[in-house]
């Protein structure tokens, strides 16, 4: 086999249950990419975890002997640092966390060892999940832009083939945003159906953990192995049976008219052909509407920020300088809201969850932009939109996305194409729990598109030093 | 002997307390006027929307189906 890497998750676990590629060699081709790719893109948190070649050598030695783990056997994979795994540092990439050594698994990352992952190593994460820049993580389809965040590390590791693929954490917008910025299908499962317990909150009553990856299928393979209830997770509820999806010449879509602009136009451009794509199936597309963004943005914040002020609050109050200034500023706000600002933000919450539950008993999925722009240089912070407004970055980054974090609603942010060499994508939203089905579209649209993952352009040769500071 | 109660009292223990600086009294600093901003947005949407919802549909949000 020429590169394994090159491999999608699926590909690679079928292939090792078949004795065509073993668990060595896909860690061996992974490791190569991390030596290459690192220097550049800075996915990882303190490199690939040590001892992880005995564990490839072992599923390795459990193939010759018949015995596969489960539907993961051998196929590297990594964590989110906020994702603990028992003996390893759990850091989220603050110096608050820089000796915190999990002393148990999450039950996400249990569920992909028992699946015979092999977890390969942790990655970089916005301090505390707290933005979308994600220093010093860079994207790999153009390494002077940003990956997006805060799952950035994930993105960046899995679009440079440093493993088939991820985890991440969604909590306004972090799983979903930085997939569309390097390319990736980011999963954002429904609210309750993945357990959190094990994972660093940002906000306990948005959070979502899901599955980045190169495919629509290796998401949903992801999604089945860590989804289900945990005894210890009361946010996590017994799974409804999952619907079929409808095909896409009879399905009814709804377009969701206060996300869909204003965008850079070269994204307006994507969004309108692949939305004529769809329109020619038979597909029936309709107008809904879920209410002002700029309200929802206001609750999501009010809610996020007074959650994570709470959890912070001890070792705000004692360590306030070991914090980057932005997450600084961000906790000061959430301490300075109200406990009736908070309620009227949950209260809101509700009606935007029901407007969308509305919106969606007429349409079989929602479609919206995965995001208003392609991925901003690390040194924008304004950008200028087709209707000639000006608009914040950081704002810009999550429009889309969060309103699906206030509701709970799956969603999932597929690619459909590139401009100017980078990845531009769309988010498409399902029921309460209809994940799979959600996913099952999802296919559907990357086979009518006939969308397939390309790797992004080598960066230049690493240093001897810089490739062995990787290893 | 009982106490006269004076009109004055009575105007007295109608007085409103000093004002103590909360999210709806403008400030200079940019921090406070965003929460207030904020605040007041969500406040305005929940008036217009809806004054009945129960705290447990609220805080069950995302996992009701």
């Amino acid at each position: 086999m020429s590169d394994p890497s090159l491999l999608s998750l699926t590909e690679a676990a079928d292939k090792v249950a078949q004795g065509a590629v073993s668990p060595v060699e896909l860690l061996e081709a992974s490791l190569q990419n991390v030596a290459t790719w690192e220097p550049v893109v800075k996915a990882l948190v303190g490199g690939p975890l040590e001892g992880v070649e005995r564990v490839a050598r072992q599923r390795t030695e459990e193939v010759a002997r018949g015995e596969i783990r489960g539907p993961l056997h051998g196929v590297p994979v990594m964590l989110k640092d906020l994702m603990d795994m028992a003996g390893e540092l759990t850091t989220a990439s603050s110096p608050i966390l820089s000796d915190n050594r999990a002393r148990a698994d999450a039950p996400v990352t249990s569920r992909l060892r028992e699946a015979g992952a092999v977890i390969v190593g942790k990655t970089n994460v916005h301090e505390f999940a707290y933005g979308a820049r994600n220093p010093p993580t860079a994207n790999p389809w153009d390494p002077l832009r940003i990956p997006g965040g805060s799952s950035g590390g994930s993105a960046a590791a899995v679009a440079s083939h440093m493993c088939h693929g991820a985890l991440g954490s969604d909590t306004a917008a972090s799983i979903r945003q930085p997939a569309a910025l390097c390319g990736l299908v980011g999963m954002k499962p429904t609210y309750g159906r993945v357990p959190l317990r094990g994972i660093i909150p940002c906000s306990w009553s948005l959070d979502a953990a899901g599955p980045m990856t190169r495919s629509v299928a290796d998401s949903k393979l992801m999604l089945e192995i860590i989804e289900g209830p945990d005894i210890g997770d009361p946010t996590t509820i017994h799974l409804p049976p999952s619907r079929p999806a409808r095909r896409l010449r009879e399905s009814r879509v709804g377009i969701v008219t206060e996300l869909m602009s204003p965008n850079q136009p070269e994204v307006t451009a994507v969004l309108n052909q692949t939305l004529h794509h769809l329109e020619g199936t038979g597909a029936e597309l309709c107008e809904v509407s879920i209410g002002d963004p700029q309200e929802m943005i206001a609750a999501l914040f009010i809610i996020l920020t007074v959650e994570s002020a709470s959890y912070h609050r001890r070792w705000f109050e004692e360590r306030p300088q070991d914090y980057g200034s932005d997450v600084q500023e961000y906790l000061e706000l959430g301490m300075q809201f109200r406990g009736v600002d908070y309620v009227d933000a949950q209260r809101l919450r509700r009606v935007v969850k029901n407007r969308i539950n509305q919106a969606l008993d007429g349409c079989d999925i929602l479609y919206a932009p995965a995001q208003h722009i392609v991925a901003p240089l690390m040194d924008d912070h304004e950008l200028t939109l087709e209707d000639g407004s000006r608009e914040t970055v950081a704002i810009l980054l999550c429009r889309s996305l969060l309103p699906f974090n206030l509701s709970g609603h799956c969603g999932v942010a597929v690619p459909v194409t590139h401009v100017g060499g980078l990845p531009v994508g769309i988010q498409l939203i399902g029921a309460p729990h209809a994940d799979h089905a959600l996913l099952d579209h999802a296919q559907q649209l990357h086979d009518l598109l006939e969308w397939s993952w390309k790797p992004p352009p080598l960066p230049a040769r690493p240093s001897p030093e810089e490739a062995a500071a990787c290893r | 002997m009982t106490k006269r109660f004076h009109t004055q009292d009575a105007e007295n223990s109608r007085r409103r307390p000093e004002p103590v600086p909360t999210p709806s009294t403008p400030r200079a600093d940019p921090a406070i006027r965003q929460v207030e901003q904020l605040a007041s947005l969500v406040h305005r949407a929940v008036i217009r929307e809806d004054m009945t919802l129960l705290p447990a549909q609220i805080f069950r949000a995302g996992q009701d189906e």
